[in-house]
């Protein structure tokens, strides 16, 4: 949680652009990285990132502090920006447009040799996973969320969590290990 | 396994957004304004009309009493016209208030319709022009 981010909060509510640009400086990374991880396409993940700060911004003064960091806040509204997307949007996603490090699919002299997990891999399989278990991972492995703000922001107990995390676990595990392809569509 | 997928997980938060993309998004959201807080808005809204919708009532109560003919369409008119403003306001801001205006024109209703000592006409003509302040907030 950033410091004095009560005191920032209440002062951007007032319009106080400097304090919501350190807000925004603050966690624009954290939600760009969980809408990119979840829509895989960086021109996407740019716009709906956009839309949420710009969403927080002109709904800060209807914002209720409920002792939960500012992040969950913005978190929802994320999570809901990518749901409105794939409402709107229900073509499938390719994967090999994420960030500069595309997704490799392996050959299979790569897989030979590439026994061990590489990132690219981890990724690939992370959006195989269902929405929920998505947004569970990434909050939970990524950014380093705890189980009771990921709760808030899906709305689920912090027990259902723990399930959707150790099933999605399971799953990526399960798919690491058979060396799923990695031909990806969206959930 | 699982401490390796949670290791290799963790390693994807060196992804960053660029500068530039901080200084364009930035801008944007600035360019906008913010909402105004809906509570302050809604609190406001609500008093004038409540305000509105007692001046009505009250201007219906003195012509039931004084039972004046001149003054009665140059009143109704003027406070419907208000009340029209404020209706067409808080459409804009929520059920709410809507329902409490609905509310009063209901009771407003009732109250031309039973009122006693007036003529059938003069009941017409101030039950229409609730009527069409309630259409307005259908």
């Amino acid at each position: 949680m950033l410091e004095h981010e009560e005191k920032l909060v209440r002062e951007a509510k007032k319009g106080d652009r400097e304090a919501f640009t350190r807000l925004y400086e603050h966690y624009v990374d954290s939600i760009y990285r969980f809408v990119l991880l979840k829509v895989n396409n960086r021109e996407e993940a740019e716009d709906l990132t956009n839309e949420t700060f710009l969403s927080s911004w002109q709904n800060l003064p209807v914002y209720e502090e409920r002792g939960l960091p500012f992040s969950s806040w913005l978190y929802r509204i994320a999570r809901n920006k990518v749901i409105d997307h794939y409402r709107v949007r229900k073509a499938p996603i390719s994967i090999d447009v994420v960030e500069e490090d595309a997704v490799v699919v392996a050959s299979n002299l790569e897989r030979a040799v590439d026994i061990a997990l590489d990132v690219d891999r981890v990724k690939a399989c992370l959006v195989r996973l269902t929405p929920e278990q998505k947004d569970v991972t990434i909050m939970r492995f990524v950014e380093e969320l705890s189980h009771k703000e990921i709760a808030e922001i899906i709305g689920k107990s912090e027990g259902a969590v723990r399930l959707i995390q150790h099933r999605a676990i399971a799953t990526l595990r399960a798919m690491l290990s058979e060396g799923e392809p990695q031909t990806l569509s969206e959930a | 396994m699982e401490e390796l997928i949670a290791k290799k997980l963790k390693e994807l938060k060196t992804i960053r957004v660029s500068a530039e993309f901080k200084k364009r998004s930035l801008a944007h959201i600035f360019a906008l304004p913010q909402t105004p807080d809906r509570r302050d808005v809604r609190l406001n809204i609500f008093e004038s009309i409540t305000l509105g919708a007692a001046i009505v009532l009250t201007s219906v109560l003195l012509i039931l009493v004084f039972g004046g003919g001149f003054g009665k369409k140059a009143t109704i008119a003027g406070e419907k016209s208000n009340i029209d403003l404020e209706i067409g306001q808080a459409e804009y801001f929520g059920e709410e208030v809507q329902k409490e205006v609905a509310l009063r024109l209901q009771m407003l209703e009732r109250r031309i319709q039973f009122e006693g000592g007036l003529e059938d006409g003069t009941k017409g003509e101030l039950l229409d022009e609730v009527q069409k302040l309630q259409s307005l907030i259908e």
